[in-house]
């Protein structure tokens, strides 16, 4: 159950995304997500998703993988597309009751609604596919820059989504032994109704924000004992540069953005 | 009565970039009673390998079967009775407000009656060691010695038939661990029940364990009596572990003195081979 949350995992590659600098990567991915909403036309989400097929495929990361991260929000996808179906007016498609509800347009737009989230999820988990959390949040922290004039802890907010992200499978694995060490004594969650379950992940919940709290002041010591002390004179070892690998990533970025909306409009 | 391993298999992350095979074709059979040591570099499998013990891990293939009944879904409730598990750690698990509550969570779940909960928890705090004062306070007052040891009460009170301990004495001061062991190995011999202890520490084994499996890359390098695994001090270095340091202290005399037997694996029996050899030269 745990496992199958695939987003923020990282897989080590070579591949030219793999190599592309992490700031190139954001604002890429950024237009991606962005230009997800300017589809309308199916034979638009089509060239869409293949291209998003094509750089996964691209980057060395098994498609079956990224399918596979799609399942959590499953729900998610399955709810939106059920309020549209029902909430959209327009031509029914049927004159029998329940079925009147339902209306081609609303059909139209639930389904498109269900390809842009799992578009979005596929394009954003590529991102974090292929690149480290140290390298996204660097690259967050170098794009984020400008705003230090407007007195924004630009370092601060960076680190603290790198501790975050760095934690994100350390909290897992725990919650895991957790709910195995509580499962070996007898405890139940898979039975009784809603209340009941809630209240069977007690036993976990408690020991895990035990254990959270330990791990962060853990943390806080030994970042302290390295002579942490924010951003203020602080170097890094590994400066962030672009290279050939950005000007060919954007390149494909910006010759499939214009064929999917130069065709968009022809067809 | 026994437990039966057959062909046991377990892959990690099955035909993901990240495939591990844990468990490559286990064979094994623990017979009733017997107090097991499994031993094992880090990563070689140990820890999935209890797991599948009480059905918390599912087989890739094989299967497990526990005094006859095989280890399934269906039956997880009744099996989790008869295996209890302290994992490493165990004082990781503590949650409830007062040690009393904690013990007596397992033993809930079991739907025992508040009288027979009453007497088996006052029972096994007793057993483990620990006074009646410790019940009411709350488990995170208390030092890293006795929350281990409230961790371990918890599963002891539900009265398994087989229990199994992932280095149960891990991180713990010498007196912690000699109290742990001396404990394990009480319950061994007065209850008769059956136990696996999973250890780093091989004169910990030879203390206590009359049979030990060497686990090395998710496969059983090797299994048997104490003696006879010992005997291969070669073969277990090559994989990483160690015979105690008193047989190495044997073999280094038996290069001088070419009679000494370096196969004992005691303070006791070591010193009287010393003695033995003495007398003799005298």
């Amino acid at each position: 159950m745990i496992k199958d949350i695939t987003i923020g995992q990282y897989i080590p590659g070579d591949s030219l995304v793999h190599k592309a600098d992490p700031r190139t990567k954001i604002i890429l991915t950024l237009a991606y997500l962005i230009l997800i909403f300017m589809l309308n036309t199916y034979f638009g989400f089509l060239m869409y998703g293949l291209f998003t097929i094509l750089i996964t495929v691209g980057s060395n990361i098994p498609v079956k993988y990224t399918l596979k991260g799609l399942k959590p929000v499953l729900f998610i996808v399955i709810f939106t597309v059920v309020i549209n179906i029902f909430t959209v007016s327009g031509t029914p498609i049927s004159d029998l009751p329940v079925l009147n509800r339902i209306t081609y347009e609303g059909i139209d737009l639930s389904v498109k609604m269900a390809l842009r989230l799992m578009l979005l999820i596929m394009g954003a988990s590529l991102l974090t596919f292929t690149t480290t959390p140290i390298a996204l949040t660097d690259g967050i922290e170098k794009l984020m820059k400008p705003l230090n004039r407007f007195n924004v802890p630009v370092h601060e907010i960076a680190m603290m989504m790198a501790i975050a992200l760095r934690f994100i499978p350390t909290i897992l694995e725990e919650t895991e032994k957790i709910i195995k060490a509580q499962a070996a004594r007898g405890a139940d969650f898979d039975t009784g109704n809603l209340m009941q379950r809630a209240k069977s992940f007690i036993p976990v919940l408690v020991p895990l924000f035990i254990s959270a709290f330990r791990r962060a002041d853990d943390l806080a010591t030994a970042m302290e004992a390295r002579c942490y002390r924010g951003s203020v004179g602080r170097t890094r070892m590994k400066q962030l540069r672009f290279s050939s690998s950005d000007i060919i990533v954007t390149a494909i970025m910006i010759l499939f953005a214009s064929l999917v909306f130069g065709l968009q409009l022809v067809i | 009565m026994s437990i039966q391993i057959k062909n046991l298999s377990h892959i990690y992350a099955k035909g993901m970039p990240f495939e591990k095979v844990a468990l490559d074709n286990i064979n094994l059979n623990i017979e009733m009673g017997e107090f097991v040591g499994i031993i094992g570099h880090t990563g070689s499998g140990k820890t999935t390998f209890i797991q599948h013990l009480n059905g918390l891990l599912k087989p890739t293939s094989g299967q497990i079967l526990i005094n006859g009944i095989e280890v399934t879904g269906n039956n997880l409730k009744e099996l989790r009775k008869q295996v209890g598990i302290v994992f490493q750690y165990p004082e990781h698990q503590l949650f409830e407000e007062t040690v009393y509550k904690d013990i007596a969570f397992g033993l809930n779940k079991l739907g025992l009656e508040e009288s027979e909960i009453n007497g088996r928890i006052r029972e096994t705090v007793k057993a483990v060691g620990l006074t009646d004062e410790v019940l009411e306070k709350s488990p995170f007052e208390l030092s890293g010695g006795q929350k281990r040891r409230v961790a371990i009460a918890g599963v002891l009170a539900m009265k398994p038939s087989i229990l199994v301990l992932d280095e149960p004495t891990a991180g713990l001061d010498p007196k912690g661990k000699n109290d742990i062991l001396r404990l394990i190995s009480k319950l061994h011999k007065d209850s008769g029940i059956t136990i696996l202890l999973v250890t780093h520490n091989m004169e910990d084994i030879v203390r206590l364990a009359s049979k030990i499996v060497v686990m090395n890359k998710g496969a059983v390098a090797m299994s048997g009596s104490t003696r006879e695994v010992f005997k291969n001090a070669q073969e277990l270095e090559r994989i990483g572990l160690s015979v105690p340091q008193i047989t190495y202290f044997l073999m280094k005399l038996k290069e001088i003195v070419p009679e000494v037997d370096a196969s004992l694996l005691t303070l006791q029996e070591a010193k009287e081979e010393i003695i033995k050899i003495l007398n003799k030269y005298q």
